[in-house]
């Protein structure tokens, strides 16, 4: 079994070989640069479930201000100063840096969970551009209660749909990851377009004299639609904070910031954050309240924007699926080495297009986005700890590399204590990852500290 | 002169729905009009990034 899994090991890292080595300063990218991906990364298809189900779990509008401001400004901070300062420090990638940690072994499991939660995340986002072509046709999308198909024909369009999508992320990967670039800033100013011309529908004059009243009493009007939890400040902070958890606090986004000069970089998550997190959502938001709070993404953009507002539905699902995909078929490749990355990228296509038809997954989008970072964030935490902590207090890195041990016995133990930790804490869905990071970072630490090698053993095994 | 006009493009994308809150346009024509500006911001967008080329 060791062997077997050491064979797997070696075929995966044959698989990133190519970011083995840490990037050299010529390679360092310029701020500009960095604030056009930032700001292209944060609009999906997504963003038009996220805010219009704020207003659907009955936000008040001072709350989803101060909630998603806060919110955003910590994940802002938890770019700049969790993942940033220990991707420009190593300038390796999770892949290798966790590597180093958990042992290879680890690392695949963490590389399949991922593929698996990607598929589910690329599920979502071709539900979501199906709401918009089945609402061009006039067919009925999914109601809010509905976790599987009620529609025959809904599950047909979304199976096409995540076929076609497939094919072009087999086909087509590199040239769509570009034609996205083109797709972001048109994508968020269709989202404002839409809100702004609905604002008529919702009451508000000319001048905006009333626009506050409007947003108080017809949009974030504090009423949960019957059927969904109320929601206040603290969800949406939490939800605003937590939404790219496992990029930030998981430190996946290791990949992007690797390449910066140094860790203020971090700052410019900013450019993706307030357009996409706060405008966007805000956007979709107005748009839900003009369609009598309605969930059906496609609707709501095809009233607002017409064939412009649905082309959106259906790219921002296209051009978010696409990379989403390319991950997960990449993720996938690493249990199967002797497939190449199409046969990879086609049973990913498969596996999502599968998920796609079921509406659960785009209709309880926030509770699986928290589940998603939950479930990646105790790798995060160990890292922080190898990284910070265990030089503060004498505590030896990188002993699974040392040991050359495939698996690191106590890392897979923390990570589960972790989850079945996060599992029983009797408080909401979206504040449970905070404790949860501190107790994976207590103990980890606390793990290591008792196992910890006499001096001179530990010297002996670095030479 | 491409880039220029794939930045009108876009900022018509945000100009138009203005027309429409102020009532200077009916949705309909706002809906035409913003499908063609977005129309315009892929032709000229795209040629704009052909032209910069792969390097970017």
């Amino acid at each position: 079994m060791p062997t077997r899994l050491a064979t797997l090991a070696a075929k995966m890292d044959q698989l990133q070989e190519y970011e083995r080595e840490p990037v050299a300063p010529d390679k360092f990218q310029s701020a500009r640069q960095f604030a056009g991906l930032l700001a292209g990364e944060h609009v999906a298809a997504t963003e038009f479930v996220i805010g219009a189900f704020f207003v659907l779990h009955g936000v008040s509008l001072r709350d989803l201000l101060i909630g998603l401001f806060a919110g955003n400004l910590l994940a802002v901070a938890s770019w700049t100063l969790v993942c940033a300062p220990i991707a420009t420090r190593t300038r390796l990638t999770l892949y290798w840096y966790f590597r180093r940690i958990g042992g290879p072994g680890l690392m695949g499991l963490y590389n399949v969970l991922n593929g698996v939660l990607y598929c589910v995340l690329a599920g979502a986002m071709i539900s979501v551009s199906a709401t918009a072509v089945a609402a061009l046709f006039g067919l009925p999308s999914p109601g809010l209660d509905e976790l599987l198909p009620s529609s025959a024909a809904w599950a047909a369009l979304a199976f096409l749909i995540g076929i076609a999508f497939t094919v072009m992320a087999i086909l087509g990967f590199e040239k769509l990851s570009r034609f996205a670039v083109v797709c972001s800033p048109w994508m968020l100013a269709v989202f404002v377009a839409c809100a702004i011309a609905v604002l008529p529908q919702l009451g508000v004059r000319s001048d905006f004299s009333n626009l506050w009243e409007v947003a108080e009493t017809r949009i974030w009007n504090g009423q949960a639609t019957p059927g969904q939890e109320k929601f206040g400040l603290w969800q949406v902070m939490f939800f605003a904070w937590f939404c790219n958890l496992a990029m930030h606090i998981g430190l996946s986004d290791m990949a992007l910031f690797r390449f910066a000069p140094n860790w203020k970089y971090g700052l410019l998550s900013a450019c993706g954050m307030f357009p996409g997190h706060l405008l966007a959502w805000i956007c979709s938001g107005i748009m839900v309240a003009a369609i009598q709070r309605e969930m059906n993404p496609g609707l709501m953009a095809i009233e607002a924007g017409g064939i412009a507002g649905g082309a959106a539905v259906l790219i921002a699902g296209w051009t978010t699926a696409n990379p989403t995909l390319y991950r997960a078929g990449l993720a996938f490749q690493s249990i199967t080495p002797n497939w190449s990355r199409w046969k990879t990228t086609a049973l990913a296509g498969i596996v999502t297009t599968i998920l796609a038809c079921l509406p659960v997954f785009f209709l309880r989008l926030l509770d699986y986005v928290a589940i998603y970072g939950l479930l990646l964030m105790p790798v995060g935490a160990m890292v922080f700890a190898e990284h910070w902590i265990f030089p503060k207090l004498g505590l030896e890195q990188y002993r699974a590399e040392r040991r050359r041990e495939v698996v690191n016995w106590t890392a897979l133990g923390v990570w589960i204590a972790t989850l079945a930790f996060c599992y029983f804490l009797p408080i909401h869905l979206f504040f449970k990852w905070l404790p949860g990071y501190l107790f994976a970072l207590a103990a980890y630490t606390a793990a290591r500290a008792v196992t910890r090698e006499p001096a001179a053993v530990s010297a002996r095994g670095a030479r | 002169m491409v880039r220029v006009l794939a930045w009108v493009s876009l900022l018509a994308c945000l100009g138009i729905p203005l027309a429409c809150f102020w009532g200077r346009l009916s949705l309909p024509t706002y809906k035409t009009l913003l499908a063609a500006a977005s129309l315009a911001w892929f032709v000229f967008a795209t040629l704009a990034m052909a032209r910069r080329g792969p390097g970017r």
